[in-house]
């Protein structure tokens, strides 16, 4: 499975994919974007099979990258990494397609919970 | 619904303690600024709720916390990394705080400064809390700034 980790922090990237890791997701392909425009083009061009997006981001916020994807219909697993945590805010992503929102600061198990349900 | 001390004192430390895997404890006074070199993380908050949230660190633990979140050596960190690091602690406990706060609200993107809190002003704002943490020797202050004359035009 390709994993594409979208945050514009370098830093919450590198942990996700620690955490992915951890969870026992290590030797999945993971990849890396900055926001959701440099996103957006990866997918067009490579396919992944699950995104894994911020939700605040430069040029393109998370929930437009979801919204581009479906305009353009590029049906590809979507869930949310993000300290946005409020009930409209997870509404609106559940609403917009996203299978799951991990918040932030997250667990291992958050994780293991949301891809492992997406693999069963 | 209002924000209360409580409620930033544990956002702040359950962040701090899952993103850096140690504790760091609230102390029960603010001490006085020193001459330390200090770096301000804030994002602004916008909507039914105005005003920033800021984190104070000093620059040597600010490095630490980054070696942490990138897994690396203390040396092998750079400014901009600091400055990430920062700013996505800043982010967390900004975003947490949110859905505690009344009316939506939209977060900005974090930005950090280098210097005591007095190079970062809201227009409009006045400090509404201000609490310190204490982990491995240094100061962490976290600070709420309300503006309540946001989208009120001046007479």
């Amino acid at each position: 499975m390709k994993i594409l980790i979208v945050d514009d922090s370098r830093a919450m990237r590198l942990i996700v994919m620690r955490a992915l890791r951890q969870a026992g997701f290590g030797d999945h392909t993971l990849v890396e974007a900055a926001d959701g425009a440099e996103a957006l083009a990866l997918i067009q061009d490579s396919a992944p099979d699950l995104v894994l997006s911020d939700w605040n981001m430069p040029k393109m916020s998370g929930i437009d990258l979801l919204r581009a994807l479906h305009e353009k219909h590029l049906m590809v697993k979507f869930g949310f990494v993000t300290s946005e945590v409020t009930a409209e805010t997870k509404q609106m992503a559940l609403d917009t397609g996203a299978l799951f929102l991990i918040t932030k600061p997250f667990t291992v198990d958050a994780f293991k919970e949301a891809l492992t349900c997406l693999a069963a | 619904m209002s924000i209360e001390e409580a409620d930033v004192c544990k956002i702040t430390e359950s962040v701090w303690s899952t993103t850096f895997g140690f504790d760091i404890t609230k102390l029960a006074e603010v001490p006085a600024a020193t001459t330390e070199p200090v770096l301000t993380a804030f994002v602004l908050l916008a909507g039914g709720w105005d005003g920033a949230l800021m984190i104070q660190c000093p620059t040597a633990l600010a490095r630490r916390c980054a070696a942490q979140m990138f897994d690396s050596p203390i040396d092998a960190v750079t400014d901009s990394d600091v400055n990430d690091a920062l700013g996505e602690l800043a982010n967390m406990i900004g975003g947490n705080l949110k859905s505690h706060l009344p009316g939506a609200c939209t977060l900005s993107l974090p930005a950090v400064v280098d210097g005591h809190d007095s190079g970062v002003r809201v227009p409009g704002s006045h400090s509404l809390m201000r609490m310190a943490f204490a982990s491995e020797g240094e100061v962490l202050v976290t600070i709420l700034e309300r503006n309540t004359t946001a989208g009120k035009s001046a007479a």
